[in-house]
C-alpha cells in the first residue's frame, strides 16, 4: 500500500503541473499576443449586443470567405479580442441598417477601422459609433404605369457642391432592386443629399455592360433624363423618405457587335481567343472602362458582343496566360444600328520564361509548396490606349515558369504568395544575360522571347513600424494616409500599410534592405479632394519621408513628424 | 492466281464490283489484267466497307448547323421580351453558340448552329413570370428544327416579417422558401432554396417568382461554410413560425397568387459546427471536395462544407442539435466518374463535432452501344436514326439505397450515344439501377444485353448474352460495366388518351398512373414491353417508343406520401409487382392493339 502511495503521488504531481499549466489563467494571455478593445455607441449611448467583427487584413483580402472574429458587444458596449498576432485590422460593427463609423469602405468588409497592433501591445480605448440608418423607398413604373421588376436602382449622392458621388449602401444585393411591384427600399443611409435613378446611359470612360436586348434611358427622380433636372432628396439621419417615385424614360435597343479576330501572320481566323471591349475616347485616343461578356471566338474566328448600348468603344483581345496572341485595338462606334465586320489583328505575343532562385536563409519551397508561389509580369501603366493587363502563373515544383501573352513594353516582375500562407517572398533583382535589370522591370519587344530569366528572390519576413506625428493639425475627416516603402532609386513600390487614427502603421512582408518611407493621403468618398483643407494636406504629407533599415525577419521602427503649420511640412 | 479464284469463290459480289471498276479504270487503255485485280484485292474489303458506309449505313452521323427557334409569352399570349433564355445540350456532348440569348420585343429567340441533339431550354425567371416545371412524361427536350412556343406563369408571392424575441425587426437576414410539395400535393423528396431575399430595415421581405406548390419558409438558410458579412453567421435557421425543422409549418401558394403575413420569430440559437476532412480512396485529403449535411429523410440541406485545396478541411457553421445525415462527394458531373463517401449519421447535442473523415470511393461506370435492328423493318417511313439524338440515363432503386444518397438527385446527368452509337455513362451510385433511354419517335427498345464469358469448351461456340432488359443492373462502387449491347427497333408507336371518371360528374383522384402491360402471355416476363406514366393534370396521358403488340391499359391511385417523380423505377421490374399488374389488369381489362407506326390517340380509359 505504502509502496503504490509512492509510486503514485509523482505521477499525480506531475499530472496536476500539465493540467494547471495547460489551463488558461483568467486575466492573462500569450505573451506577444495583442488586444483590441474599446466600445460601440448609438446615439452617444453604449449599445448591447451588436455584433463587432475584426478581420486580419493579409487573410480577408486575399480570401474574403475566411472567417474573420466575433463578439457581441456587452451591456455597457464594450468589446474585447485577445490573443492576436501583431498585423493590421479592420474592425467594424455588422449592423445592417445603420450607419457605421469608419475610416473608409474597405473591400470585402465594408466601412470599418484599420488597427494597426505591434506584438503584445494593447490598444482598448477605440470607439465605434453607430448612427441611425435612413430610408428612400419609391415606385419605379414605365410610362403606361407598368412596374419594373427587379431593375437596379442606381443611388447617386451629391456633396455640398453638388458634385456627383456614387454611392452604394451595404452588402445586400437585392438592396438596390426593384421587386415584382417595382417597388425599392434602400436603408441604412447616412444622411445626405440623393437622387434616385435607374436605367443605362453612356458616359465618357465608363461602360455598362447590360447583356439585355432593350434597356431603359438613365431616368432620375422623379422622370427626367438630365440629371440637372432631377429633384434632389434631403435626407436626414434616421429619416424615410417615400414616394421617391421614377417614371422611366423610353425603352432603347442594344445593339450587337459581330467582327472576326485574324492572325496578323497567317491572315487565318483565329479560334478560342477572349474578346473584350472598352469605352474609348477619340479625341484623346485612350481606353476607360472596360470588360467582357466572356465572349470567345469560334472555329471561324468569329464573335459577337450582345448588348451593347450605344458610344464609342474599342475592342480587344483578352491577355491570358495560356494564350501565344495579343492584339492591339479596333475601334468602333454604335450609333443606331448593329455593327458588322470588326476586325481583331492578333499578333504573336511576347514571353517570359525563366527560373526563380532564393537566396538567404528559410527557402520557402522547402516550407511550403511552390504551386503557391505565382510570378507576376505587371505592365507598367504608361500605355494609356490600351489595357495593361498582367499576367501571372503558379511556379512549377522546380521553380520554373513560362509566361506567355505578353504585350510588348516594360513589366515589373513580382513573386505573389497566393494562399497568403507560408513564408512570404519578394524579388531582390532579376538577371537578363547575366546583366540586372534596373527596378525589377524587363523590358520587352513586339514578339519577342525572353528566355533564361533569372529571378532572385529572398525571404521577406520584414516590418517597418511606424509612426505619423501631426504637429498643428489632424488628417481631415473622410482621409486616409497610406505610408509606402520603395527601395531608393526605384519607382516601384514594394509594400505599403495605411496609417491607422492613432497614427501608426505597418509595413509588412519587405525583404532585407534599405527603405525610403514616403506617405500619400487618399479620400475613398473621393468627396473632399478639392477643399482647401484637403489640397494642403495632401501637398504636405507628399513632401514627408524617412529611411529605414530591414534585416531578415525584424521590425524596424520609424517615425514620421510633419508640421502643418510649417510650410514644407517636415522639411 | 489460286487464291484470285479462291476470293471470287468466297465473295462472289465484290469480285463482280472489282471487275466493274477495273474495267472503267482501264477505259483510258491502262493495262486490263488480272495482276490488277490481285493487286487490289485486298482493297476490296475496305473499298467495299467505305461504299456501304456512305451509301447504306444506318445514319448514325454527327449533323451541326441546326437551329432552333421559339417564343417566350405571357399566359395570355403576349411576347415577353428581355427576357433570358439559355440552351442546354442534353448529354453534353457538344455546345452551341451563344449559350444564352435574349427574347426581342415580340418575346422571340433563336439558337443556330445546333448539333442535332436534344436540348434543353431554360427561362429565367423575370421576377413575376417563371417557367413552368413539365408535367411528368412531358418531353422538356427539343431537338433543332422544332419552333417551340414557352409559357410563362405568373409566380406566386410569400411575405412576411422576421422579428426577434423581444418583437423588435432582424434587419437584413436572409429569408429563403423551400419547396415541399408540387401543386398537386405531392411531395418532392430533395429540394433546396427556391427563392431567397433579405428582410429589409422593418424586417420585412418579400419572396415572388414561386413556383406553384408548398413551401417551407426559413430565415438564416444558408450555405453555412462561407461568411457573408451578416450580424447571423454561426446562428441556427428558425422556420416559419418559430420553429426547427421537425415542426415547420408549411406554406401553398399558387400561380399568380401572395400569401402574407408569413411571420417568422427568429430564435438566434448560436449554432455549432460540424467539421472534418474528406479523403480519397488513397487516403490522401485532395481539394475540390464537398460536405453534404443534410436533415434525414427529407433530402433539404441544413450545410455545406467545401475543401478548397489539398489538406483543407471542411467547416460548416451554425448548426442546430439533431441528427443529421452527412455524406461526401468530389467530381460528380464530370466525363470520368466522381467520388461519393457512405454516408454517416452525424448527431449534434450541444456542443461541436470534429474529426469527421469521410472516406471518397468511385463510383461505376456503364458503357455500351446502340444499333438498330434493321431486319424488322416494317416502317419504311421512319428517318434514320440520328445516335447522338439518343440519351442515356440511370435511375436508382430507392430501397437500395440511403436516403442521403437520393439527395443527388440529378446525378448522373444523362449523356447521349456518340455518332457511332456508343455511350460511357459514368458517375453511377452503387446498388441497383436501371437504364433509361429517350429515343425519337418511330424506335423502341428491343433489348438490353451484356455477352458473358463463352461458356463452351468449343472455341467455335458464341459468347452468351445476358439478358438485362428484365432486371435491375447492380453495381459496386468503382465497378466498370462494358459490352452492354442495346438493340433498338424500328416502328414503334404511340398511344395518347384520357382518363375519365367511371361515372359521369364523378370525381378523379388527384394522382393517377397509368400502366401498359403486355397482353401476349409469352411476354409476360419482357419487361421492356412494360410501361408507366403519371397521368397529367388535365387527366390526359402519351406512351411513345412502344413495341408493337397487344396491350393492356391498368389505371392506378398513387399514395398521397409518395413522391413524383419521372421516370422513376418500374414497377414491373419487380416480378411480384408484375403479376400483381397483371392481376389486377385481367379484373378490369382494357386491351388495345398497337401496330407498327400506328398512333393512337384520343383513347378514353374510365376510372
Amino acid at each position: 500500500m505504502r509502496r503504490k502511495l509512492l509510486l503514485t503521488c509523482p505521477i499525480m504531481l506531475c499530472l496536476l503541473v500539465f493540467v494547471f499549466k495547460a489551463l488558461p489563467v483568467a486575466g492573462t494571455q500569450d505573451k506577444g499576443k495583442a488586444i483590441i478593445a474599446g466600445k460601440v455607441m448609438f446615439k452617444s449611448e453604449p449599445a448591447k449586443g451588436v455584433v463587432i467583427g475584426l478581420y486580419d487584413k493579409s487573410i480577408v483580402e486575399r480570401n474574403p470567405n475566411l472567417p474573420g472574429r466575433r463578439v457581441k458587444s456587452l451591456p455597457d458596449g464594450t468589446f474585447r479580442f485577445t490573443d492576436l498576432p501583431a498585423g493590421t485590422y479592420y474592425l467594424t460593427a455588422i449592423a445592417p441598417g445603420f450607419v457605421v463609423s469608419g475610416d473608409a469602405n474597405f473591400w470585402p468588409v465594408g466601412k470599418a477601422r484599420i488597427v494597426n497592433v505591434s506584438e503584445g501591445s494593447t490598444i482598448d480605448d477605440l470607439e465605434l459609433d453607430l448612427r441611425p440608418g435612413g430610408v428612400i423607398t419609391g415606385r419605379v413604373t414605365d410610362s403606361s404605369g407598368r412596374p419594373l421588376v427587379e431593375k437596379s436602382i442606381e443611388l447617386i449622392s451629391l456633396d455640398e457642391k453638388g458634385n456627383r458621388i456614387p454611392f452604394r449602401a451595404g452588402w445586400n444585393p437585392y438592396l438596390h432592386n426593384t421587386d415584382d411591384r417595382g417597388i425599392y427600399r434602400i436603408y441604412g443611409l447616412p444622411a445626405g443629399r440623393y437622387i434616385p435613378s435607374v436605367g443605362y446611359e453612356s458616359r465618357p470612360n465608363s461602360i455598362s455592360f447590360t447583356l439585355n436586348r432593350l434597356y431603359y434611358q438613365k431616368t432620375y427622380h422623379p422622370d427626367v433624363t438630365d440629371i440637372s433636372r432631377a429633384k434632389i432628396l434631403e435626407l436626414k439621419e434616421g429619416e424615410e423618405i417615400t414616394g421617391a417615385d421614377i417614371i422611366a424614360g423610353d425603352v432603347k435597343r442594344t445593339y450587337d457587335v459581330r467582327g472576326r479576330v485574324i492572325d496578323e501572320e497567317t491572315g487565318k481566323p483565329l479560334a478560342g481567343v477572349a474578346i473584350e471591349y472598352g469605352s474609348y475616347d477619340t479625341v484623346r485616343k485612350r481606353i476607360g472602362a472596360w470588360g467582357g461578356g466572356g465572349e470567345r471566338a469560334d472555329a471561324q474566328g468569329e464573335f459577337r458582343l450582345i448588348g451593347v448600348l450605344p458610344g464609342s468603344y474599342a475592342a480587344f483581345l483578352r491577355t491570358e496566360e495560356n494564350s501565344d496572341y495579343i492584339s492591339g485595338i479596333t475601334p468602333f462606334s454604335i450609333d443606331d444600328r448593329d455593327v458588322e465586320g470588326i476586325e481583331l489583328r492578333a499578333s504573336r505575343s511576347s514571353g517570359i520564361s525563366g527560373h526563380v532562385i532564393f537566396e538567404g536563409p528559410a527557402d520557402p519551397s522547402k516550407s511550403q509548396t511552390s504551386t503557391q508561389l505565382s510570378i507576376v509580369a505587371a505592365p507598367d501603366q504608361t500605355n494609356l490606349e490600351r489595357p495593361n493587363i498582367g499576367v501571372s502563373m503558379p511556379l512549377t515544383q522546380g521553380m520554373t515558369f513560362q509566361l506567355k501573352g505578353l504585350q510588348p513594353g516594360k513589366h515589373r516582375i513580382i513573386i505573389d504568395n497566393d494562399a497568403g500562407k507560408g513564408q512570404k517572398v519578394a524579388v531582390t533583382r532579376i538577371e537578363r544575360d547575366g546583366a540586372i535589370l534596373p527596378d525589377n522591370k524587363i523590358d520587352l519587344g513586339p514578339q519577342e522571347q525572353v528566355r533564361n530569366l533569372r529571378v532572385f528572390i529572398t525571404a521577406a519576413g520584414g516590418v517597418i513600424r511606424g509612426q505619423v506625428k501631426l504637429i498643428g493639425g489632424s488628417i481631415p475627416t473622410g482621409f486616409m494616409v497610406r505610408a509606402m516603402a520603395k527601395r531608393p532609386g526605384e519607382t516601384s513600390v514594394q509594400r505599403s500599410g495605411e496609417v491607422d487614427s492613432r497614427g501608426n502603421f505597418v509595413i509588412e512582408n519587405l525583404a532585407p534592405g534599405d527603405y525610403e518611407i514616403y506617405l500619400t493621403g487618399f479620400s475613398y468618398d473621393q468627396r473632399s479632394n478639392q477643399t482647401p483643407e484637403a489640397r494642403n494636406f495632401l501637398g504636405r504629407i507628399s513632401k514627408s519621408s524617412a529611411s529605414a533599415s530591414v534585416g531578415y525577419g525584424s521590425e524596424t521602427q520609424v517615425t514620421i513628424t510633419i508640421d502643418l503649420t510649417r510650410p514644407e511640412g517636415n522639411q | 492466281m489460286k487464291s484470285v479464284r479462291a476470293w471470287e469463290r468466297r465473295h462472289p459480289c465484290l469480285h463482280k464490283i472489282m471487275k466493274i471498276v477495273v474495267r472503267n479504270t482501264c477505259r483510258q487503255g491502262c493495262l486490263r489484267s488480272q495482276a490488277l485485280t490481285v493487286a487490289c484485292a485486298p482493297l476490296i474489303p475496305i473499298l467495299f466497307l467505305v461504299i456501304v458506309f456512305f451509301l447504306f449505313a444506318p445514319s448514325l452521323k454527327a449533323q451541326s448547323g441546326g437551329i432552333l427557334k421559339g417564343r417566350v409569352v405571357a399566359e395570355d399570349g403576349s411576347g415577353l421580351p428581355n427576357v433570358t433564355v439559355s440552351i442546354g445540350t442534353v448529354g453534353g456532348s457538344r455546345s452551341s453558340r451563344p449559350r444564352s440569348t435574349l427574347t426581342d420585343e415580340e418575346g422571340r429567340f433563336e439558337f443556330t448552329d445546333l448539333p442535332y441533339t436534344r436540348h434543353l431550354i431554360t427561362v429565367m425567371s423575370s421576377g413575376v413570370y417563371v417557367q413552368p416545371v413539365p408535367e411528368p412524361g412531358m418531353r422538356a427536350e427539343h431537338l433543332p428544327g422544332e419552333n417551340i412556343t414557352i409559357t410563362m406563369i405568373r409566380g406566386g408571392v410569400i411575405t412576411g416579417r422576421v422579428t426577434g424575441s423581444a418583437g423588435e425587426p432582424i434587419i437584413g437576414i436572409q429569408v429563403s422558401a423551400i419547396r415541399v410539395r408540387n401543386e398537386d400535393g405531392s411531395p418532392i423528396r430533395i429540394t433546396g432554396a427556391a427563392g431567397s431575399k433579405f428582410t429589409d430595415d422593418r424586417g420585412i421581405y418579400r419572396l415572388y417568382g414561386l413556383q406553384p406548390g408548398t413551401y417551407l419558409v426559413v430565415a438564416n438558410f444558408g450555405q453555412r461554410n462561407n461568411f457573408t458579412n451578416t450580424p447571423f453567421d454561426g446562428e441556427t435557421p428558425t422556420f416559419h413560425p418559430a420553429s426547427t425543422r421537425d415542426t415547420a409549418a408549411e406554406v401553398t401558394v399558387s400561380a399568380g397568387g401572395e400569401v402574407g403575413g408569413i411571420d417568422i420569430r427568429y430564435r438566434g440559437d448560436s449554432g455549432h459546427i460540424v467539421s472534418g476532412t474528406i479523403t480519397g480512396p488513397d487516403g490522401q485529403a485532395g481539394g475540390g471536395a464537398m460536405a453534404y449535411l443534410l436533415f434525414p429523410d427529407t433530402g433539404i440541406s441544413a450545410g455545406l462544407g467545401i475543401t478548397q485545396r489539398a489538406g483543407d478541411g471542411f467547416e460548416i457553421q451554425g448548426i442546430a442539435d439533431g441528427e443529421y445525415d452527412m455524406i461526401g462527394a468530389r467530381d460528380l458531373f464530370g466525363k470520368e466518374s466522381g467520388y461519393l463517401s457512405d454516408p454517416r449519421k452525424i448527431i449534434v447535442r450541444g456542443s461541436d463535432v470534429t474529426g469527421i473523415n469521410l472516406r471518397l470511393m468511385k463510383l461505376a461506370t456503364v458503357e455500351g452501344t446502340l444499333s438498330v435492328d434493321e431486319e424488322k423493318d416494317s416502317c419504311p417511313g421512319v428517318p434514320a436514326l440520328n445516335a447522338e439524338s439518343v440519351i442515356v440515363s440511370s435511375y436508382r432503386d430507392p430501397k437500395s439505397l440511403n436516403q442521403a444518397k437520393q439527395f443527388f438527385l440529378s446525378v448522373p446527368p444523362p449523356v447521349s450515344l456518340d455518332p457511332s452509337g456508343r455511350f460511357v455513362l459514368p458517375n453511377i451510385f452503387p446498388g441497383r439501377n436501371r437504364l433509361h433511354f429517350r429515343i425519337p419517335e418511330g424506335y423502341f427498345i428491343r433489348s438490353i444485353s451484356q455477352a458473358a464469358a463463352s461458356t463452351g469448351r468449343n472455341a467455335q461456340s458464341k459468347p452468351v448474352e445476358k439478358d438485362l432488359s428484365s432486371e435491375w443492373i447492380d453495381l459496386k462502387f468503382g465497378e466498370k460495366l462494358s459490352g452492354l449491347k442495346i438493340v433498338a427497333g424500328k416502328g414503334a408507336g404511340t398511344i395518347e388518351g384520357r382518363v375519365t371518371p367511371e361515372k359521369d360528374g364523378g370525381r378523379l383522384p388527384s394522382r393517377l398512373t397509368i400502366h401498359l402491360i403486355p397482353a401476349e402471355k409469352e411476354a409476360v416476363n419482357e419487361v421492356q414491353r412494360y410501361a408507366e406514366m403519371p397521368v397529367r393534370a388535365d387527366r390526359s396521358f402519351a406512351f411513345s417508343n412502344l413495341a408493337p403488340g397487344m396491350y393492356k391499359l391498368l389505371v392506378r391511385q398513387v399514395p398521397a406520401d409518395q413522391s413524383a417523380g419521372w421516370p422513376g423505377p418500374l414497377t414491373a421490374l419487380d416480378p411480384l409487382e408484375r403479376e400483381k399488374l397483371r392481376k389486377e389488369a385481367d379484373v378490369r381489362p382494357f386491351e388495345i392493339e398497337l401496330k407498327p407506326c400506328q398512333r393512337v390517340s384520343d383513347l378514353i380509359i374510365r376510372f
